[in-house]
């Protein structure tokens, strides 16, 4: 019995300590919108253009950003340049961003509105 | 002598041209996505559960909103998403789309893909 129950303790104590893990890696960066104004600028060159298409390996036009949640967001762009996501590139774009950078440009356009002005830095 | 062959000759180019006109326009009954079907495939594929209401309010912020995005990109996603692990140069991995998608033929996920277009949402634009 002693040693059933102390099984689960030792599960339980692994598990929260994961879970601190895991949650302590993304709480060392949040993301600034202000700061991600700053990073954008490859961004713009295809999601800033309206019905801009793609032509490898499929045409369509480039995914909207503005208003999309943060952190889905983020993940993709740690996705794309893990490998875990293919296009090359957004692959080629992510490999030069930061852990900061990344989160960053997820809270600028998570942040944009209907009412949002353009970026004044382009 | 001449004349019959040009009547013969002006005759095939109006069969040329019907044939190709009908040709067209039977594609475009054939291709033209039916956001109506898109709407009864995500309800039936309860898309909203994950995505939220309007597929506006996805229920975790790991999920993207999908109200107003591109539909040639909610389509070319769906199809990664279909490839998923079996695909390494294109596929999309994730277990719950992957699973989402399997039973879906490509002009059904050009219809989810219009429908998701149809939409008006929180997606904006800007630079």
């Amino acid at each position: 019995m002693n040693k059933i129950v102390g099984k689960h303790v030792v599960i339980a104590a692994l598990s929260v300590l994961a879970g601190y893990a895991a949650s302590a890696q993304a709480a060392d960066v949040v993301g600034n919108a202000k700061a991600g104004q700053g990073k954008v600028a490859m961004c713009i060159g295809c999601h800033g253009i309206p019905e801009y298409r793609t032509a490898y390996p499929e045409v369509y036009r480039v995914p909207v950003l503005g208003g999309q949640n943060q952190a889905y967001l983020e993940n993709a762009l740690h996705e794309y340049k893990k490998g875990d996501r293919h296009f090359e590139t957004m692959h080629a774009i992510t490999a030069s961003l930061s852990d900061q950078d990344i989160a960053d440009i997820a809270a600028y356009y998570a942040a944009q509105t209907p009412a949002s002005k353009s970026n004044p830095d382009k | 002598m001449k004349k019959p062959q040009l009547a013969l000759h002006t005759t095939f180019k109006a069969a040329c041209a019907a044939a190709a006109l009908f040709g067209l326009a039977a594609a475009n009954v054939a291709h033209a996505a039916d956001a109506d079907n898109g709407k009864v495939l995500a309800d039936a594929h309860n898309c909203a559960a994950c995505h939220g209401v309007n597929l506006n309010k996805p229920v975790s912020p790991e999920y993207p909103k999908l109200a107003g995005q591109h539909s040639d990109y909610v389509y070319w996603a769906l199809r990664q998403y279909q490839m998923g692990n079996g695909n390494p140069h294109f596929g999309r991995n994730n277990a719950i789309m992957q699973a989402q998608v399997q039973s879906l033929s490509q002009s059904d996920m050009k219809d989810i893909a219009a429908y998701v277009e149809s939409l008006s949402g929180d997606l904006v634009q800007k630079k």
